[in-house]
């Protein structure tokens, strides 16, 4: 479609995914991750896979989050690696 | 993240304005599921996303669910059943698992007042299979995150 578009989203999408690894707090972690599928999301839909775009903004952007934070309520919110 | 939040805009803007427009807009991916993008999966991935919107912002130690686990587990239970129900009883008719022009469903074209093809109602039915069983085990996996380790 606009390939400028396309490209600016993914260059979020790496960068966002590479900021995810390399966060040392957990939860920021987890919101890094959120921006990582949200960013998946808005690509797929520009590609044409709408389906799959509405199940990674539902899932990823949704579901995972609260999911991922949930576990990190049960052990030590900061990474030790 | 499961203590409850005293705040009344809160509780208003979640509980009266944002979950229910969620649920309506989960039922709507359900039943366009076929002729348009959704179906039972991306439907119950947005309803369970209301329910625990809603569980966020109620907190889990004042009072008793609406829903509570116990209902959940049996509804994941009957979703993954209506599936399977759906593939055996074409299977009893004599002809193959999941074959849903042999489901006994020519009854639903009269009550609804319109004609559906008895395939178009099968995969119907299977996506709400999926639905049911799709919501509750992403609730039941949120319900088993936040709890206190209490026996039941």
């Amino acid at each position: 479609m606009v390939w400028e578009l396309e490209l600016a989203l993914f260059g979020l999408l790496v960068v966002s995914a590479i900021v995810a690894l390399q966060l040392r707090d957990l939860i920021a972690a987890v919101a890094a991750l959120s921006v990582y599928s949200f960013m998946a999301a808005a690509l797929l839909a520009m590609m044409g896979a709408v389906d799959v775009a509405f199940t990674e903004a539902a899932l990823g952007a949704g579901i995972t989050g609260v999911l991922f934070i949930g576990a990190i309520s049960l052990m030590h919110r900061r990474s030790v690696d | 993240m499961t203590e409850q939040h005293d705040s009344i805009i809160l509780n208003f803007v979640v509980r009266v304005l944002l979950v229910p427009f969620i649920f309506v807009f989960g039922v709507y991916v359900l039943v366009h599921g076929e002729a348009s993008p959704g179906g039972g999966f991306q439907a119950g991935a947005i309803v369970a996303a209301g329910l625990v919107l809603a569980r966020l912002t109620t907190g889990s130690e004042h009072g008793e669910r609406r829903i509570s686990t116990r209902v959940l587990l049996w509804l994941a239970s009957a979703g993954i059943g209506i599936y399977v129900l759906a593939g055996i009883v074409p299977l009893l008719a004599g002809v193959n698992f999941l074959d849903y022009a042999a489901l006994p469903v020519e009854w639903f074209n009269a009550v609804a007042g319109h004609e559906r093809t008895n395939r178009a109602m099968g995969i119907f039915i299977v996506e709400v299979g999926i639905f049911i069983g799709v919501f509750s085990v992403l609730v039941i996996l949120y319900d088993h995150l936040t709890e206190r380790f209490t026996d039941d």
